[in-house]
């Protein structure tokens, strides 16, 4: 594969009569389809006191309608697979099935999407679900840090809420706001619908306007305010937790999506924890031996991000891991990145993108992101973008994000012993 | 769907099994041998874990930290996988990098050194790997589960080893292990890429056609499997907060020709959101987030699990659906439209399942190690669509026949 070259492919662009965006990419290559519905809405859209309600609305979609079979039976039963997950900005439904079912499984995700079966009886066995689904949560040292790092990094600011909500804002989800949640954020302007795979490009577009053109058209979107968030530090959160071994978050505010810096940026996460020959990586894990694990990545929302490095450390090793690991985020000031290291994490990047592309869901689902949060044009031009980093782009773009900037740490580690 | 596979077998007796993917733009190549965690001695468990670790951390020629720096900057990754019946040694990379990757693979695979310093570093991660299990409710639960249902036999004992046995494991023992488990005449490697299936050949030929292993030795015989004789149930106690609840049974294992039926079986009762099991427990009832079913494909038996994460307080109600379910369908053939939508179920989802090199190299390659051939990538869904509606109540009579092992796992 030569560089520039984009394994993605031509996604072509239509609009239904409601406005609704709609992006198709036919490959007959296998009698397959991903077909994917895209909501920008998430927990940043929620009013506090219902926290937890764009999960909830999800799980919602997939009740039975009292007069036709469920979604996931429609789907599951041709031979696909149907699933949701719901984020900060985006709520993401999915089905990648065998194309003969295609037509069955638009249909149902429209009428799910347009007219949810939300009912008393329903919402209330799907909060017992979903309170199960946040008891699995706690129990996972990973999502606890997770939640625990964002409130500390993004303070006072929707991004810091955590997505599912807790028991008390779950418990005052009643049916009119599930109904008003639906009604004000499930429009076609915040929608986009993907399809890639093997079907005909004309039947598929009626199906699609005839399954979703109920979809009401909603209020046009804004790209939103580009403000930056309260860049309030906290100092370091230790959890006590019963862990085996301590978890690290660390992390700095980049600036999102819509920054010219985000490719470089995504250069300079994978040259410090990207791979065995990173420097967090080598420098830590291999030659002083300090943690069992780490790694660095760009977490991107429109106008927000982080830079996060995840570590797993022995217990007496925590403190020392953490300023080893600042130490390694100062370093580049010093000993900027070699051209044999960013050739290093180019390649990395590269064929990460590759293979993520290699299905028909991974196609549609970078699609549908990108479209969904305005952020089309990275999709087509991500690699080509890569290919131009040089070195000192990359030492521009981490002076900005880490020189001088303080570093939002969490960590777990044992309950303190009675 | 029908692939096709170019096969070819080197002087040295390795067999190389090679589909032509000519729009892809990644190449794998997946080294599969036979046997695994099943032919370790009981005094060494993670004896495979640690080799596989171990085996692509430096060669003959080179360190860890160079091979993985002349590796990564092909964009390439090469990594060891260890299982209960079969290990691998794996590259991938993007095809036009596959011609100055291989030279490394073939140096990994043939010429590893299994340095100390990188057997300590990683006897130390190990340690704390299963140390980390703790934190994993189903984990906890599952290997209890295997010890009831397996006993002292490998499928029985916990994954990794133990803190014991892996303190004990000296470098000797990585390289007889290593020498004994990658021979030519009993591996395959399983590619799928873009490039041109003779010039692979010529490539891995020149590469790979020389003696290797030690033809000596071999892997010790696994123990046979125990035979739980009666139901049990364990109750275990945990920091947790939410419960959870294994039910296990004895099952055929890959050779019977059960093996299909119980396959539809499963995805009937607990293989997604449709099935039996998450629309009586969580739709119906809505009990619990998470639950279904699994039946691992096994060579010398296998086991037909039944798993949920749920409040404590509802174990006893779940138990008993969970037997009513399993009565019923005991009792009564399911409908046909049923089986119909479990089998299309499978079928889609295993030909889904196709669509990467990575996981067409290794479909093929695991047939083939385990004795089905890689021509059963084929015929496996066609067995899938001759099951019937009796054949699945025959597979549920003599699985949930055998006494049910029962693991609760409860909050403290």
């Amino acid at each position: 594969m030569k560089t520039g070259q984009n394994p993605i492919g031509d996604f072509k662009p239509f609009r239904l009569s409601n406005g609704l965006r709609l992006r198709l990419r036919r490959d007959p290559s296998l009698p397959l389809a991903s077909f994917q519905v895209w909501v920008r809405c998430g927990s940043v859209d929620e009013n506090r006191p219902v926290a937890g309600i764009a999960h909830f609305m999800e799980h919602m979609v997939f009740k039975a309608s009292p007069s036709a079979r469920d979604l996931s039976r429609i789907v599951e039963s041709s031979g696909g697979v149907i699933n949701a997950a719901t984020q900060h900005e985006l709520t993401h439904y999915y089905t990648d099935i065998p194309s003969e079912g295609l037509d069955a499984a638009i249909d149902a995700l429209g009428q799910a999407l347009t007219e949810p079966q939300i009912t008393p009886e329903e919402i209330e066995k799907e909060r017992r679900v979903i309170f199960q689904e946040m008891a699995r949560r706690d129990d996972s040292p990973n999502a606890v840090l997770w939640d625990k790092f964002m409130a500390s990094i993004f303070e006072g600011t929707p991004y810091g809420k955590s997505v599912i909500g807790s028991r008390k804002t779950l418990s005052h989800v009643g049916r009119r706001h599930l109904v008003d949640f639906h009604k004000r954020h499930y429009t076609a302007s915040r929608m986009v619908i993907v399809c890639a795979g093997d079907f005909s490009e004309r039947r598929l577009i009626d199906r699609v306007e005839s399954a979703f053109r109920r979809i009401p058209k909603g209020q046009r979107e804004s790209n939103g305010s580009g403000r930056r968030l309260f860049e309030k530090i906290n100092p370091p959160i230790v959890l006590r937790r019963p862990v085996q071994q301590g978890y690290i978050a660390c992390g700095f505010h980049t600036p999102g999506l819509s920054s010219p810096d985000m490719v470089t940026l995504d250069v300079a996460a994978d040259l410090l924890g990207g791979g065995v020959s990173s420097r967090l990586y080598h420098r830590l894990r291999e030659e002083r031996q300090l943690l069992w694990s780490v790694g660095a990545n760009v977490i991107s929302y429109r106008h927000s991000g982080i830079l996060g490095i995840f570590a797993e450390a022995p217990l007496n090793n925590l403190e020392e891991s953490v300023t080893a690991i600042r130490g390694e985020m100062d370093r580049f000031e010093k000993e900027p990145f070699t051209e044999a290291e960013i050739q290093r994490a180019k390649a990395r990047i590269r064929s990460e993108w590759i293979g993520e592309l290699e299905t028909l869901h991974g196609q549609a689902s970078l699609i549908g992101h990108l479209t969904t949060l305005n952020q089309e044009r990275l999709a087509t031009n991500y690699l080509q973008d890569l290919d131009h980093i040089k070195g000192p782009d990359i030492q521009a773009a981490c002076l900005r994000t880490l020189k001088d900037k303080p570093m939002t740490v969490a960590m777990i580690r044992p309950e303190k012993k009675t | 769907m029908t692939p096709s596979y170019s096969k070819h077998r080197l002087r040295n007796g390795l067999s190389i099994l090679c589909r032509h993917t000519p729009k892809s733009l990644m190449a794998e190549f997946q080294l599969m041998l036979p046997g695994g965690q099943t032919l370790e001695p009981a005094r060494m468990g993670g004896l495979s874990h640690l080799t596989m670790e171990v085996a692509v951390k430096g060669t003959t020629r080179r360190s860890h930290a160079e091979l993985s720096e002349r590796i990564e900057s092909l964009g390439a990754s090469i990594w060891g996988d260890d299982s209960l019946d079969f290990g691998s040694l794996n590259l991938s990379v993007p095809a036009g990098e596959a011609g100055e990757a291989l030279p490394y693979f073939a140096e990994v695979a043939l010429e590893a050194s299994c340095p100390e310093e990188e057997l300590e570093k990683e006897r130390k991660a190990t340690l704390a790997e299963i140390k980390n299990k703790e934190e994993h409710p189903f984990t906890i639960a599952y290997e209890k589960l295997k010890n009831l249902l397996y006993g002292d036999h490998p499928y029985g004992r916990p994954e990794m080893g133990t803190p014991d046995t892996i303190a004990k494991i000296k470098r000797e023992d990585i390289l007889r292990w290593r020498n004994a488990w990658l021979r030519p005449r009993e591996a395959i490697l399983s590619i799928a890429s873009p490039l041109p299936p003779q010039e692979v050949f010529k490539r891995i030929e020149s590469l790979f056609n020389r003696p290797w292993g030690d033809r000596a030795s071999s892997p010790t015989t696994p123990s046979r499997l125990g035979r739980p004789g009666r139901e049990r149930t364990v109750k275990l106690r945990k920091h947790f907060k939410q419960a959870c609840l294994l039910v296990g049974f004895e099952a055929p294992g890959l050779s019977s020709a059960l093996y299909p039926k119980i396959k539809v079986l499963d995805a009937l009762l607990g293989g997604g959101m449709s099935a039996r099991l998450f629309r009586e427990i969580r739709e119906r009832q809505g009990l619990a987030y998470e639950v279904g079913s699994f039946y691992p494909t096994r060579l010398q038996g296998s086991s037909f699990v039944i798993h949920m994460g749920l409040p404590a307080p509802k174990i006893s109600q779940a138990e008993q659906s969970v037997r009513d379910l399993l009565r019923e369908i005991k009792t009564n053939a399911p409908g046909q439209e049923e089986v119909e939508e479990a089998k299309r179920y499978i079928r889609g989802t295993y030909f889904m399942d196709h669509q990467t090199n990575a996981r067409k190299a290794f479909y093929a390659g695991w047939w083939e190690i385990l004795g089905k051939g890689a021509a059963y990538d084929v015929r496996y869904p066609e067995e899938i669509a001759a099951v019937t509606p009796d054949d699945v109540r025959e597979a549920a009579e003599l699985i949930f026949s055998n006494p049910a092992q029962t693991v609760e796992l409860h909050p403290n």
